[in-house]
């Protein structure tokens, strides 16, 4: 831990998040696991950000949190050439090691897919990074870093002028708070206890002032919503739950 | 696995799908993939067992194959989707626009009909909507076909770890992310999956035959089915003096009209058609009865309406009389991880409605769909989280025409007086029901 601390010591990353995900590095391949919900919410989320990169030959795609590859992977699948990047290094470990299996080697993901060990505030100061990708993603993880306003910062920096940013996270309402934590961590058990905190959730008035603090323009706000019972999500208006935020740079 | 690759001259290729059955299901299921827009960048080999079709063996003039099908306005529309109605219809498919069933017992009927211009069924070739998929075939780069390609070995893998494989007779491996398998009611590829297979035999034969027949007004535009205590007799319309002969019979008596002189057998075709012996007269005169009392009845004062009564048998064509065993089954479950059973792989049943390969399109149809929702999401195609929504889709489309279909032959075999009292009642009942036929109409040539 210690070393981790070190390295990580100017960062937005928080090293309790970092221990949590740990733990849980093991699952992210069931379909059925405490990741279900992230499995179900690619049927939306995938389609969602190759339309929006439409038109263009393997464009080059950074996701940042991203795990144990559950959407690094299929975005690659979809022709896309994908860099994961995690501050957990057990999730890199698992999604690299996915990369390996026969499958992903023989459909050509494992050559276009590559998880790094690294911040995004590291990644994003390297000159080769900067300003170097065609689009910018970050899903469900901007709830769980420290410095939002330096996290969305060093997202901007990775992108090219006119990138398109996805991100998509849950708003800190009374609802959230009711389906997010009660009813999702506590009562059915969706997901693991204390993998969310309900104080970090950001509005979308938030996240709109540090794009535009950024240099970057939101396009379009969506709200999402999971249906426990079927283990599938929808679009809809109300951003009271989960959102997403579709951003460009400018 | 390692001896797979020790063979000598052997090699291992990958396919994201493969296809293993080259007839009217399999070549339907890559006609669809190979016109997907989401497959443009995947690659579909379809194995085929047999040689390579040849569609100018059915231009007009040819002689006509016995294994024919009536083909819904559903499965139509697929073909018009996969862009081959053209072609089958430039060679020769016959409009049916009615579909009339009686009973050798009784003189209960029912008639299905639709609006003048639209077709109840078209009846087809087997082997001409083989060529026909199979000539478009060749305009999709995505897809590769192998014909006299034998299937020897085929492992289902467990997980999405590991790939389906298939070991060919000439020794050469195949790996795919997805193993469909559209290769009949012996399907090596269901026998090789842990799904499991409800079966039963009907101790029914079917007897196919090309016939001559004498037309009623030189026009032969209705398919006829008539129940008889061994099984039902069907004419299925082919051209204007041409029909195909479906009759389910015992297997004794299927092997002895089979091999009887041409003339004998249009004499016993035409009993089985037109026999007055089995008829029940008290179950004759309650049906007057009712009929009288029915508001909905068409005028006919009792006497058989217009059209009511079949064509006559003239001869049957030489080498046209095949016959083969009938039997229903059902896979429980259409899939396993990495495998797709599709068409008669799937599920078997009996031929009386004409159903059973036109559920085979509709799972192709319905497969497309799923596999076009997994590309579309970025999943591994073989997943079970997408295929499964296939297999209840398709269960829950086929499994009630085929448990409807196997209470009819049930309910028909027999001439146990009770029996075909209900069942002509309930036929002739049905048969004024109009929206509740029309329901039955429309599910049966559904989403119209």
């Amino acid at each position: 831990m210690q070393k981790v601390f070190r390295r990580f010591h100017q960062t937005s990353v928080d090293l309790k998040e970092i221990a949590n995900f740990g733990k849980l590095s093991t699952e992210w391949a069931d379909e059925l696991g405490p990741f279900q919900a992230l499995h179900s919410l690619n049927r939306l989320r995938v389609p969602w950000i190759v339309q929006n990169l439409k038109g263009q030959k393997s464009p080059k795609l950074v996701d940042v949190g991203s795990g144990g590859g559950l959407l690094s992977i299929p975005l690659a699948r979809s022709g896309i050439q994908v860099t994961g990047i995690d501050a957990t290094k057990e999730a890199v470990e698992a999604a690299t090691k996915s990369l390996k299996s026969k499958p992903l080697k023989l459909t050509g993901v494992s050559q276009n897919c590559r998880f790094l060990h690294t911040t995004v505030e590291e990644f994003s100061a390297k000159p080769e990074n900067r300003e170097k990708f065609d689009a910018v993603v970050a899903s469900e993880i901007v709830e769980h870093v420290a410095d939002l306003a330096g996290f969305v910062k060093s997202l901007a920096d990775l992108a090219r002028p006119g990138a398109p940013i996805f991100l998509t996270t849950i708003n800190r309402t009374l609802a959230s708070k009711v389906a997010a934590i009660w009813l999702a961590e506590d009562l059915l058990r969706l997901v693991p206890p204390g993998v969310h905190d309900w104080n970090k959730f950001p509005t979308p008035a938030e996240l709109e002032t540090h794009l535009k603090s950024a240099n970057c323009q939101v396009s379009a706000i969506s709200g999402l919503f999971f249906h426990p019972i079927g283990n599938h999500w929808t679009w809809i208006d109300s951003n009271l739950c989960n959102y997403a935020i579709l951003a460009h740079k400018l | 696995m390692r001896h797979f690759i020790q063979l000598r001259n052997a090699s291992t290729h990958y396919y994201d799908t493969v296809i293993v059955g080259g007839g009217m299901v399999g070549n339907a299921m890559a006609c669809s993939l190979g016109s997907n827009q989401s497959f443009n960048s995947k690659s579909v080999l379809l194995l085929d067992a047999g040689n390579s079709p040849n569609l100018s063996n059915f231009s007009k003039g040819k002689e006509y194959s016995n294994r024919v099908v009536a083909t819904s306005p559903t499965s139509i529309d697929i073909f018009k989707k996969l862009g081959v109605w053209e072609t089958i219809e430039n060679q020769r498919a016959k409009k049916v626009n009615r579909l009339f069933v009686f009973d050798s017992c009784s003189s209960s009927e029912i008639e299905f009909e639709r609006e003048s211009n639209d077709e109840v069924a078209y009846i087809i070739e087997n082997d001409l909507i083989v060529a026909a998929l199979f000539e478009k075939l060749q305009n999709f780069k995505n897809v590769q076909i192998r014909s006299n390609a034998k299937v020897a070995e085929c492992r289902i893998p467990n997980s999405l770890e590991n790939m389906a494989t298939l070991k060919l007779e000439n020794g050469d491996v195949i790996e795919t992310s997805l193993l469909i398998g559209a290769d009949g009611v012996n399907s090596k590829v269901r026998q090789s999956s842990d799904v499991n297979y409800t079966s039963f035999n009907y101790n029914q034969h079917g007897l196919v035959a090309i016939l001559e027949i004498e037309p009623i007004d030189g026009k032969n535009e209705t398919a006829w089915q008539r129940f008889t205590k061994l099984g039902p007799v069907a004419l299925l319309p082919l051209s204007d003096n041409l029909s195909g002969l479906t009759w389910s019979t015992s297997p004794e008596e299927a092997q002895r009209l089979k091999n009887l002189p041409t003339d004998q057998f249009v004499d016993e075709l035409n009993k089985a058609l037109f026999s007055q012996e089995d008829q029940i007269a008290p179950i004759n005169q309650i049906l007057f009865a009712l009929n009288r009392l029915n508001p909905l009845r068409k005028d006919t004062f009792g006497r058989k309406s217009d059209g009511a009564i079949p064509p006559q048998v003239i001869s049957v064509q030489d080498k046209t009389r095949a016959s083969f065993p009938l039997a229903f089954g059902n896979a429980h479950s259409y899939i396993s991880t990495r495998c797709a059973l599709i068409g008669d792989a799937a599920h078997r049943m009996h031929p009386l409605a004409g159903q059973g390969v036109n559920l085979g399109w509709s799972d192709v149809q319905i497969l497309d769909e799923v596999l076009t929702n997994a590309v579309r999401e970025g999943a591994d195609i073989g997943g079970i989280t997408y295929l499964k929504d296939y297999d209840s889709k398709a269960q829950k489309h086929n499994l009630p025409v085929m448990v409807s279909v196997d209470i009819l032959n049930r309910l028909y075999r027999t001439d146990a007086p009770a029996i075909v009292a209900i069942r002509s009642l309930g036929l002739d009942t049905f048969n004024a029901l109009g929206p509740v036929k029309n329901f039955l109409i429309n599910y049966l040539s559904a989403h119209r």
